[in-house]
């Protein structure tokens, strides 16, 4: 629809020309919240520039991965075994079955201490986390101590 | 020969329920035996009418029948499709990505990264694929599946239904002269509604005030719903409607009444909603993510930025310039007629003899 496309970037240059920036503030500037990992952020004063609600959403992006990472650390060792195999597809699902009880007491050990890492990195995260939120907020303090 | 449908939820008003239950009658007039089965099936479809039963106590498919499996998240079933030795087609749906939900519920971005790993390690397991879109068709590649064996099928919508009288209480309270921009989708965090509220109270506040925002959808969660309510009043901004879960007359009252559609959404597999405002002539200006742009088909506006700011002055456009309104209506009106029912059942008729 060449009408559309043609409008839109007359649309695009009134705005660049215009300077017309949104005036509304945005989603994470304005509501905050608070799943309990993230306790560090209540009370946070964001700017209403638009780094700060880039930098904003950045940690939120952080949060995120980190809150899924606790989520996720934990490591099953069992595994569904299946055969796509039309004919031998029970018989390699039987055997997989017996290997996998056979070597049970081998591998869960290994999954156990594999998801205590992943609950300890994911914490240690976190804590930089939280960190870097303090770091973050006494810059701001020390700044507009400054103005 | 007997051709079971499976999925996890059916019910009205859902796009997949609609879908399958259109598919089942089609099948059927075709002459072929159909059976539904579902984990969960909607009060108002009744057990064993039209063949809908529970999948507890379903009968395993036997190595002569055809299941046709509507995959869109992890369940049982996955597992119980690896050792059905009959033909299977899935039709994937998608699965929204887990980074939309996990600052939000950590149980339901864990549960859709599980989704993610299911539906990738079935990438062996059926004779055919239909994906409802080009994008559906391409996360199904990325997944490793083999792209000749991916079929890309719209969604199946059963228009005539669309043609029944609408809610002449919402014709009246809306039709008052005030812009009704409209956006109908699950209240979740992929579509944006807060988007939506952003590019709308800046519209209201720059260039009409006499304007209303109604958000049709259920809530994906009360949290999120509260979320944005906050952001609503924090924001200052009025006439942003919640109508929550309505009637299907009511649903057309507002499309009926719709000035604009406006979306925002981040992750659509299909986005039914689209051919619906199509469907009522209300014209589409939607941020272009995802399966957006190949549903609109080179219809409606699409924003390659999301800037609340250029998706107010489009809106503004489309109602102040009366060519480009008749332009894009039927633009979108041509774009419709590739959703014909008929059409795309022969496809998928034609899929499903390929395959038995």
């Amino acid at each position: 629809m060449s009408g559309a496309t043609a409008f839109l970037e007359a649309l695009e240059q009134e705005i660049t020309a215009g300077g017309i920036l949104c005036d509304i503030p945005h989603f994470c500037q304005v509501v905050h919240p608070n799943p309990p990992k993230r306790a560090a952020t209540v009370g946070k004063t964001l700017t209403a520039d638009a780094s700060g609600a880039r930098e904003q959403r950045e940690f939120s992006s952080l949060s995120e991965e980190i809150a899924y990472l606790k989520a996720t650390s934990f490591v099953s060792a069992y595994r569904p075994i299946y055969s796509c195999r039309r004919f031998w597809g029970p018989i390699i699902v039987f055997c997989k079955r017996v290997i996998r009880k056979l070597t049970k007491f081998y591998v869960e050990p290994i999954a156990l201490d594999q998801s205590d890492r992943n609950a300890h990195m994911a914490n240690a995260l976190a804590l930089m986390q939280q960190r870097i939120e303090a770091l973050t907020a006494e810059v701001e303090r020390l700044k507009n101590l400054k103005t | 020969m007997q051709i079971i449908q499976v999925l996890v939820t059916l019910q009205k008003g859902d796009a997949i329920g609609n879908n399958a239950l259109l598919l089942a009658d089609m099948l059927r007039k075709e002459g072929y035996q159909v059976r539904t089965h579902a984990y969960h099936i909607g009060r108002d479809l009744a057990f064993g009418t039209d063949e809908i039963y529970p999948i507890e106590g379903m009968v395993t498919p036997g190595k002569g029948d055809l299941v046709l499996y509507h995959m869109c998240e992890e369940t049982p079933l996955n597992e119980l499709l690896r050792v059905w030795s009959c033909k299977k087609i899935a039709i994937y749906h998608n699965v929204t990505p887990p980074k939309f939900f996990a600052w939000l519920d950590i149980d339901v971005a864990a549960k859709q990264q599980r989704s993610l790993r299911e539906i990738a390690s079935l990438r062996n397991t059926f004779d055919r694929v239909v994906a409802d879109s080009s994008f559906n068709k391409e996360d199904l590649v990325q997944m490793g599946y083999v792209s000749k064996r991916i079929d890309v099928l719209p969604i199946l919508i059963d228009f005539p239904s669309y043609q029944q009288a609408p809610d002449s209480r919402i014709l009246r309270q809306l039709q008052d002269g005030y812009t009704n921009v409209l956006f109908v989708g699950r209240i979740a965090p992929n579509k944006k509604q807060e988007d939506v509220i952003r590019a709308f109270a800046w519209y209201k506040k720059h260039l009409n005030p006499n304007a209303r925002l109604i958000l049709i959808g259920s809530a994906f969660s009360e949290e999120y719903l509260g979320y944005l309510r906050q952001y609503i009043e924090k924001i200052d901004v009025k006439d942003v409607i919640f109508p929550g879960h309505i009637s299907f007359p009511e649903i057309l009252g507002y499309y009926k009444s719709a000035s604009v559609f406006l979306s925002m959404s981040e992750h659509e597999g299909f986005c039914v909603p689209l051919v619906e405002a199509m469907l009522f002539d209300v014209p589409i200006v939607a941020f272009d993510s995802t399966a957006i742009s190949s549903t609109l088909g080179g219809s409606g506006i699409l924003l390659k930025r999301k800037d609340p700011v250029l998706a107010a002055k489009a809106i503004e456009q489309v109602m102040r310039d009366q060519t480009l309104r008749a332009e894009m209506i039927e633009g979108q009106r041509q774009r419709l007629r590739d959703f014909d029912v008929t059409a795309l059942g022969n496809r998928f008729l034609k899929i499903v003899e390929e395959v038995c």
